[in-house]
């Protein structure tokens, strides 16, 4: 989950990304200035923070490199789009009264730009098992080995290392290269199902790219397994 | 330290500095690998400069080896105190290291022959001002006369050393000029970029007016289904999945760990008879360096001769293992082993007019976005379209579509490879300065488009 979270949802929440900063590179954003507080994200289940006071998380900072505040801000929050990753700048221009503390460089040589802190879905309930044993029919994915997105952060396509069919409420056999795609708001509104705090765990992807002289930098992401219906999977030549 | 000429690390300057740690005490041989970079990067976006950098990186890397321990450690002060420690560190390191079996051995020139500059270096370029790249920028904005563009113009310079205590002694430099620009015309958008070792060979005004033509017929796409379509992919677009075959399966570390379509298809006929595909620095396309980063004189390797399948990029080790004379292409890491890193598909006879022309009904591919690998062996890679993807009716560019996500094997779309452009561009890597693609516009028969998207 930490993959799709991180180029679904994190992306595409970067305020300079939604003001065009970023669109000749790595694109920009299907989401506006004007959507927030009204584009249904998700499900109602689905609730997404930045939050850069996360307990061992990656992305965790006492203060970005403008000198404010790491903060925990709700990017969904039931669904609804209600927050934006962002800097003082894009704060200012998209209205707001002050950045949430986002702006991070890779290093003394290079210009801070939004990165995201630990971008996180809060979790439901239950555990994995309770998830799978409503389903009649379907895949478990594992660890994503392939990612690719639109410049508007909406198509996606992610390739697994390994998956399993579940078949009754159960895992059967192991499925080789598997494969799912979506369009990212209709993705996210087919959540019917987040495991909850027993299930949910902190990773870390130390190599997220942007910019230009490009950057990398470390970001966290919390998850927990998550049930979303009516995927398209599979995809191949 | 003084740098002496416009080069960011002129030769006389490393040979000193290697020559502090050449004789390391404890150490049977010694590496030092110097490189330096002055990168002068404006960039914009809703038409106005909204970042400039200039930014000069220096690094020397130190390889110690005793017997078949081997380590590096490096430094950016190149003082002969500075490199002293740093070799100090390396034979720390290599002693605490656990044996490689697989160590080849610093390279000689007796065995390995002496490397050649290509010399791809242009002094107006090094020498270019944040002014200039100012002005490149207006003359940008004024050519797309678009309230919206965004992209970057792009100097910068490259030098690389190689020294070793075997006698390997060589220097290359490159200086680079890149130029991109996105054009949004109320929603419809276009994409134009150059590149080239010298800045005077980059016509940004005809870059943006490229994309502003592009994104103002881009305006309003109409859906189209997913399906195989035969498209015309433009050199941007080429150059894409160029660098991605590249990546998965021109390598020799690919080829003897089985995730290299060489290492089952070596001999096969794998695309098209009119494709070849080489790994060719001294193309007057290509920017690079004349050896690799161990010192080795990077010679121009066929991958792929008249779509036969020939073999792979190696370096010291690989070739070793595989009993081939090495080509001078390693990548500086054992892990990733070998990298083809300018990659040349020779153009053919036809404009790309006249690929446009040959098609009945097709899609106009100006560039791809965010491809990934989906399978190794296969090549089969997945990506979207994006800034300029227009249909084909009857020979001539219609309708703007909305963009298509790609799932497609690269060799499977060049097995029906039907029209080579004589456009062969270079294009520079998306990430990093190390290395150049230079490919021409493709016509090809078959290619998989997996799904759509809303603009």
């Amino acid at each position: 989950m930490m993959l799709q979270v991180h180029e679904s949802v994190g992306h595409p929440t970067e305020l300079d990304r939604v003001l065009g900063m970023e669109a000749a590179f790595a694109g920009t954003s299907f989401v506006g200035v004007a959507d927030l507080g009204r584009l249904r994200y998700g499900s109602e289940l689905v609730t997404i923070v930045s939050d850069a006071c996360t307990p061992g998380g990656l992305g965790s900072y006492a203060y970005d490199d403008e000198g404010v505040a790491g903060q925990t801000v709700d990017l969904v929050r039931d669904g609804v789009l209600v927050g934006f990753q962002s800097s003082r700048e894009t704060a200012a221009a998209a209205g707001a009264d002050r950045s949430n503390g986002t702006m991070r460089a890779e290093g003394w040589e290079n210009f801070p730009l939004i990165r995201m802190t630990n971008v996180n879905l809060l979790p439901g309930e239950g555990s994995l098992e309770d998830l799978l044993a409503d389903v009649e029919r379907g895949i478990f994915m594992a660890t994503n080995k392939s990612w690719s997105i639109d410049d508007k952060r909406k198509n996606f396509q992610f390739g697994c290392e390994i998956a399993w069919e579940i078949s009754k409420g159960r895992l059967g056999k192991m499925l080789k290269n598997p494969r799912y795609t979506g369009i990212t708001p209709a993705f996210w509104a087919s959540c019917d199902a987040i495991a909850g705090p027993e299930e949910w765990k902190v990773r870390g992807t130390p190599n997220c790219g942007k910019g230009q002289p490009g950057q990398t930098m470390r970001v966290g992401h919390g998850t927990s397994p998550a049930r979303f219906r009516e995927v398209s999977i599979g995809v191949s030549q | 330290m003084r740098i002496h000429s416009s080069k960011p690390l002129d030769p006389e300057t490393a040979r000193a500095a290697a020559g502090a740690v050449l004789d390391l005490p404890g150490a049977d041989e010694v590496e030092v690998l110097m490189t330096a970079s002055r990168t002068g990067l404006t960039r914009y976006a809703h038409s106005e400069i909204i970042q400039n950098t200039v930014r000069s990186e220096l690094r020397a890397y130190v390889r110690a080896v005793v017997g078949d321990r081997v380590a590096t450690a490096s430094t950016n002060q190149l003082d002969p105190t500075s490199m002293r420690l740093a070799g100090g560190r390396a034979l720390e390191a290599a002693v605490a290291s656990r044996p490689d079996p697989g160590w080849p051995g610093l390279p000689a020139p007796e065995k390995v022959g002496r490397a050649e500059a290509v010399g791809r270096w242009d002094e107006d370029t090094a020498a270019a001002t944040p002014a200039q790249r100012a002005r490149a920028v207006s003359d940008i904005l004024k050519a797309s006369s678009a309230p919206n563009a965004a992209g970057i113009y792009e100097t910068s310079t490259h030098s690389y050393t190689v020294i070793n205590s075997a006698g390997i002694d060589c220097s290359d430099a490159f200086t680079r000029c890149i130029t991109t620009c996105l054009v949004d015309d109320d929603g419809g958008t276009g994409w134009g970029e150059a590149s080239s070792h010298s800045a005077a060979e980059v016509d940004v005004e005809r870059a943006a007016a490229t994309a502003a033509a592009k994104a103002r017929h881009s305006r309003a796409p109409r859906s189209a289904e997913a399906g195989v379509y035969e498209v015309v992919l433009e050199p941007s677009a080429s150059a894409m999945l160029l660098e991605f075959l590249s990546y998965v399966g021109f390598g020799a570390k690919q080829v003897i760990d089985g995730e290299s379509f060489l290492a089952t298809r070596t001999g096969e006929q794998v695309t098209a008879g009119n494709v070849t595909i080489a790994d060719d620095v001294f193309h007057p396309r290509s920017v690079g360096i004349g050896f690799d980063l161990e010192g080795v004189p990077k010679k121009p390797v066929t991958v792929i001769d008249r779509g036969h399948a020939i073999a792979p990029v190696t370096d010291l080790r690989t070739a070793a293992a595989l009993d081939v004379p090495p080509s001078g292409h390693s990548s500086g890491s054992t892990e990733y082993g070998p990298i083809a890193s300018n990659v040349v598909l020779y153009g053919g006879d036809e404009s790309p007019e006249d690929l446009i022309g040959a098609v009945e009904d097709g899609i106009l591919v100006t560039r791809f976005h965010y491809v990934n690998v989906l399978d190794r062996p296969s090549t089969l890679l997945t990506g979207m379209t994006r800034d300029g993807t227009f249909r084909i009716r009857r020979g001539e560019i219609a309708e703007p579509v909305t963009n298509f996500r790609f799932s497609q094997s690269v060799l499977a779309a060049l097995a029906s490879t039907l029209g080579i452009g004589s456009d062969v561009r270079a294009v520079a890597p998306d990430f990093g300065s190390f290395g150049s693609s230079a490919a021409p516009s493709l016509r090809l028969g078959e290619f998989h488009f997996a799904s759509t998207t809303s603009h």
